[in-house]
């Protein structure tokens, strides 16, 4: 089931969007990757969360910036929204 | 000469006046500052005593509360009033700081080109050249210039590493001295680059590189350490011990100051414990060297599970007319 909410989906009617999603490898290093995927790339990162299998993250969509951390630093807020005004 | 603004405000366009002249500066200030209180006490919007106050303060202090009462004559209050003297406390301690730090005597300007400085700071250079990366940056000629490198592949950082990667990255490696440093503090070094014994965050003594660290609201987790020679007196024991096992690489740190040996000056009468002793003779022979454990070069894998739930997507780009949303 998708967990999108309906203010995110109308967000989506025409739109890609770009998600942050979090991972980490097997030595336990995490990393996140901001991911330009369409409503079902979308819907399909939340059911594979769900699930909690294996994913390839270029299944998605596009990765648009990638780094390592739990959490972003605020320069990739920055550089997302140079990428992305509208998103601003 | 150079025009910070100030000769256009105080003091007109005569050739003849110095804007660097503090005592004329102050005196016209003064004046200027007087005026406005009168005219700010007749038009009740302060009272006598917080005339008094204001009239004795330094007269940078006062012209900048008196600039935001003057902003806020159409609506003044007390609530107002203690407010932005608070705010312009703190402007004036962070002004005389970074004006200190610059050279620049305009504390706004100060203030802006210390946020610039900082922002360079985190600027990454994969090709780096000091004098060209200098140039191209308009790096001032106290600042010393960084260099981000990877750790290496077993996440430690080696003699042999080092002396490597400053190779590959055009920076001399004759005759070279190394200084382990927080990251924090490294960026602070790289804003003021000062070349004073006494206040100095790139050479000095530890106390009061600490001291300047606290003044400047960094958290006492930097550890400094001896200056360390690796190629005109080279220690193995001694390089493993503080670059790669610690005094803060692994703890508490994860940069190194690279200084060129043959820069060093001693101090006269001073300590001449490691590093203690010397001042760099010109900061742009030292490299900032800030290690990453990961590497920006090295990109996370494409593949993993999902450690966190999605985010809420971002608007991005159009997408073509035919994509909809289910119902």
């Amino acid at each position: 089931m998708s967990v999108i909410s309906f203010q995110n989906k109308l967000m989506l009617k025409s739109n890609y969007g770009v998600v942050l999603c979090r991972s980490c490898t097997e030595n336990g290093e995490p990393f996140f990757h901001y991911v330009m995927a369409d409503k079902k790339g979308i819907e399909q990162m939340h059911r594979d969360y769900q699930s909690g299998k294996e994913v390839d993250f270029f299944s998605y969509g596009e990765i648009v910036l990638s780094g390592w951390g739990v959490n972003p630093t605020p320069e990739y807020e920055l550089i997302l929204n140079e990428l992305f005004p509208q998103a601003a | 000469m150079k025009d910070f603004g100030f000769s256009e405000l105080f003091f007109g366009d005569s050739p003849m006046d110095d804007p660097f002249d503090k005592g004329k500066r102050n005196s016209a200030l003064r004046n200027q500052n007087d005026a406005a209180l009168e005219r700010l006490f007749e038009a009740g919007i302060i009272t006598a005593a917080q005339k008094e106050d204001i009239a004795g303060c330094a007269q940078e202090r006062a012209q900048y509360q008196i600039q935001k009462l003057q902003a806020l004559e159409s609506a003044p209050s007390p609530k107002h009033y203690d407010q932005l003297s608070a705010e312009a406390g703190a402007w004036y301690q962070a002004g005389t700081m970074a004006s200190r730090n610059t050279g620049i005597l305009d504390y706004t300007a100060a203030l802006k080109e210390l946020e610039r400085l900082k922002k360079l700071s985190v600027e990454r250079t994969a090709n780096f050249d000091a004098a060209s990366y200098s140039a191209r940056q308009n790096i001032p000629n106290r600042a010393a210039p960084i260099i981000q490198l990877p750790l290496d592949e077993d996440g430690s950082c080696t003699k042999e590493y080092l002396l490597r990667c400053l190779n590959e990255a055009g920076v001399s490696t004759k005759n070279i001295c190394v200084r382990t440093f927080n990251s924090d503090y490294v960026s602070r070094a790289l804003v003021t680059g000062t070349d004073n014994e006494s206040d100095s965050p790139v050479i000095g003594n530890p106390e009061k590189d600490l001291e300047a660290m606290h003044a400047y609201g960094i958290r006492d987790i930097a550890r400094i350490t001896n200056v360390l020679p690796i190629s005109d007196n080279p220690s193995e024991a001694d390089w493993s011990y503080e670059v790669k096992h610690g005094n803060g690489m692994e703890q508490y740190g994860n940069a190194v100051i690279v200084y060129r040996s043959d820069g060093l000056k001693r101090i006269e009468g001073a300590n001449s414990g490691g590093l203690y002793g010397f001042l760099v003779e010109n900061p742009l022979d030292a490299v900032v060297a800030v290690f990453h454990a990961n590497a920006p070069n090295k990109t996370p894998p494409t593949t993993g599970k999902h450690t966190g739930e999605p985010e809420p997507p971002k608007k991005g780009p159009d997408l073509p007319p035919e994509t909809e949303v289910e119902k």
